[in-house]
């Protein structure tokens, strides 16, 4: 009887218990997703969008009033630099044609697929209602604190084609300055570009270039100052132009052909020396320098952002450049 | 004694298993929401929280931060954009659930004021970025302004947002803004759907233990009241005083109605006293099997002491010794019951039952018992005479003059012991 009774007290208390127990459930643990092998989009496509508004806002702002103080919190770089200039200019001859035309509507939208700062977002916009080309403009974000801001833009070039990338939605993979797998580094081939910018077809580099309009154009402007600079003074004027990619303002994205879309900032400088004569300016030219007249030297700089298509390394197709632009941010002379 | 007690023991013990499954789906039902909350001390003005954490308890959150006396904001982002944000400053990150009521955080490495601020995924930051992040890495950055939060919720002293959790890695974080801004409060709810996975099992059993106390404490009390029937139960037999006829053996024998007839007024009369004839109605034979098997399973649980407390025998107690008899001897009352009806008719209206015993008995209803002699004579030492030991049907005879004499008022005799009735009881249900 001792252990029946003991069995049964062993049974009320383990119903008991049991009851009593299963009042307190476990808590429960985290269970996250895996971290993915490749980074998702830093931007889904609403933050795109949101981020492209906020950018034309703050360039309504600053258009509004040809001031540049609105657009510090969205504008940085080559980009507030020019349009700095430009609102220097449009604001003496109240012309604002000589401002850029900026879109914010999309055509495409290369994401950047990464964890790390800096990040740049790639955009080509529609067609400006000036039916110019479309612009690519560079998104940046230095930090995690800081917003996006518009780095830079770029005409796209007449008969030109983007690289096929992946959508916003997969996100494109950055690539580091000294990526391999291409025809050509993406720090190299900036270098190379201002070698060929510079030397002409004389640079070593100049056949793995394609022939662009910006070169030509470039090339062109810079004979036609030369000749008129000689017309008028002769051996008295000098003109000299160099060309400089900007440390740091390198982004470059894979594409899906296995090459790579870059995009960088140069600068170009323009020094007239005279030993004789003085030079006069006008309009934007002089609305930058403060003054009209020159008599011994002046120097203008450009704020240049290239955009170019690479190929994948062993290709037999040549670096393009896609888009450029190529803006005169200040002048100085005396 | 245990046993005197099991039906009661049982039926309180099923009440309250009964009891305890409703509170567990009332009183002690979880509540069905899950409020966690952090009150992080600290000089930081940021908390954060670990992926995995939002959906932590159900994908859709409701989440609150609050710091009186400062502007607060509540942005989600993913993880990496999270941290990155919260590395300019000193943080707290709520890694998961402490208690039910409490977050569980660790601290963040700590930032000094002004301290370089570079962010922990930002190692390839520019210098100006760095330099940037500098300036705005005080206790007055907002969070509010950056592209990275998918959503965000701004307000002075508090601010709520609510998440329903999708693919990814997702944090939230909460900072407080302004010069003042101390730690901000956060609290996390998640509706938490409570299942009730003991109700039915606990009222399950304990309906099973209730019925079960219940039987055993009807059986009880009905074993003191009428033992014949609890025994005519006992024994499959639905016996009772209905046929009158000795061709009661006929199996399939007719419905009590039609027996009318044939009944004596004694017999209608006997009926109508006591509900002893019930059984009258026949019972189908296979209904009667398993009440005998379940009535004598129950028997076997209930204390045989029960029964000599509480049993007031049909016949009234001559002052016989039969009190002084030991208790094994009248034990075997319950056994001796099949034929002490108040009748004993001769004929088992379903003779087919297991036992053949009361058969042979209705065959031989018409002679006196052969155990008659006994009848002056009760002193209990007769019985164990008939004992197990003894041949079955002498024993069935012996009990059935025993139930005999006190369907007509005469003291009831002992025979046999406990032991041996049940043996025969047993072995009977066993043909």
């Amino acid at each position: 009887m001792s252990t029946r009774r003991r069995l049964t007290a062993a049974a009320l208390i383990g119903v008991l218990g049991l009851l009593l127990t299963s009042c307190a459930a476990d808590l429960p643990i985290p269970h996250p997703d895996p971290e993915p092998a490749v980074p998702r989009p830093a931007l889904d496509v609403q933050e795109i969008s949101a981020v492209l508004r906020s950018v034309g806002a703050a360039l309504k702002a600053g258009d509004a009033k040809n001031n540049p103080a609105p657009l510090a919190a969205r504008l940085s770089g080559p980009a507030l630099a020019s349009r700095t200039a430009e609102y220097l200019v449009s604001a003496k001859s109240a012309d604002p044609s000589l401002r850029t035309e900026l879109p914010v509507g999309t055509q495409t939208v290369i994401a950047p697929d990464t964890n790390t700062w800096p990040r740049a977002l790639v955009v080509v916009t529609e067609q400006p209602q000036n039916l110019q080309t479309p612009r690519i403009l560079t998104l940046v974000q230095d930090d995690a604190r800081s917003p996006y801001r518009l780095w830079g833009w770029a005409r796209l070039l007449p008969d030109t084609r983007m690289p096929p990338t992946a959508t916003p939605a997969a996100g494109t993979v950055p690539l580091a300055p000294n990526a391999t797998g291409l025809l050509v580094s993406p720090k190299d081939v900036v270098t190379r570009y201002a070698d060929v910018l510079a030397k002409g077809d004389s640079s070593t580099f100049a056949a793995s270039f394609a022939p662009d309009v910006f070169r030509k154009q470039l090339a062109a402007t810079l004979a036609a100052t030369t000749k008129g600079l000689v017309q008028g003074l002769g051996s008295a004027a000098k003109v000299a132009e160099t060309y400089h990619p900007r440390a740091g303002e390198l982004y470059s994205f894979s594409t899906l052909d296995g090459g790579a879309l870059v995009i960088a900032g140069m600068t170009t400088t323009t020094s007239l020396t005279l030993s004789g004569g003085k030079v006069e300016f006008q309009n934007d030219v002089a609305a930058l320098l403060g003054t009209t007249t020159v008599s011994s030297s002046a120097t203008f700089v450009w704020s240049d952002v290239v955009v170019f298509s690479v190929p994948p390394k062993g290709s037999s197709a040549k670096i393009q450049l896609l888009a450029a632009e190529h803006v005169r941010t200040a002048i100085t002379g005396k | 004694m245990l046993r005197r007690f099991l039906p009661a023991a049982t039926t309180l013990l099923g009440l309250l298993v009964v009891a305890l499954g409703i509170a567990s789906a009332t009183l002690w039902k979880a509540s069905s929401t899950v409020h966690a909350v952090v009150t992080p001390t600290g000089g930081g003005n940021v908390v954060i929280t670990a992926p995995g954490v939002l959906d932590l308890v159900a994908p859709d959150v409701t989440i609150r931060a609050s710091a009186p006396g400062s502007r607060v904001v509540l942005a989600i982002g993913r993880d990496t954009d999270v941290a990155g944000w919260a590395a300019g400053s000193s943080f707290v990150r709520v890694t998961g659930l402490s208690s039910w009521t409490r977050l569980a955080t660790e601290a963040g490495p700590t930032v000094a004021a002004g301290a370089s601020a570079s962010p922990t995924a930002g190692a390839s930051a520019s210098a100006t970025a760095t330099a940037r992040s500098q300036s705005t890495s005080a206790a007055t950055a907002d969070p509010a302004v950056s592209d990275n939060w998918l959503v965000q919720a701004g307000g002075d002293n508090a601010a709520t947002l609510t998440w329903s959790n999708r693919p990814g890695r997702w944090s939230v974080l909460a900072a407080s803004v302004g010069d003042e801004a101390t730690m901000p409060e956060l609290e996390l709810s998640w509706p938490h759907p409570v299942g009730t996975p003991w109700l039915v099992p606990a009222i399950a059993l304990g309906g099973a233990l209730l019925v079960a106390g219940l039987g055993l404490l009807s059986l009880q009390v009905l074993r003191a009241r009428s033992p014949q029937l609890v025994e005519a139960w006992r024994t499959g037999v639905p016996v009772p005083a209905g046929a009158a006829t000795p061709s009661g053996g006929v199996p399939d024998a007719a419905p009590a109605h039609t027996e009318q007839g044939t009944l004596t007024r004694r017999q209608l009369r006997e009926r109508e006293r006591s509900h002893q004839d019930v059984p009258v109605v026949a019972t189908p034979e296979r209904l009667a099997r398993l009440r005998a098997r379940l009535v004598t399973s129950a028997l076997a649980l209930l204390s045989p002491a029960t029964q000599r407390v509480g049993t007031p025998t049909p016949s009234p107690r001559v002052a016989t010794p039969t009190p002084s008899v030991p208790a094994p001897g009248r034990a075997t009352s319950p056994s001796s019951q099949p034929s002490s009806l108040p009748f004993p008719g001769p004929a088992a209206p379903r003779p087919a039952a297991p036992a053949p015993a009361p058969v042979a008995a209705a065959a031989r209803w018409g002679a006196p018992p052969p155990d008659s002699q006994l009848l002056p004579v009760p002193p209990a030492p007769v019985a164990p005479v008939a004992g197990a030991p003894v041949e079955h049907q002498s024993t069935a005879a012996s009990i059935r003059a025993d139930a005999w004499r006190r369907a007509w008022g005469f003291p009831g005799i002992a025979s046999g012991t406990d032991n041996a009735t049940e043996d025969t009881a047993d072995q009977g249900e066993g043909r």
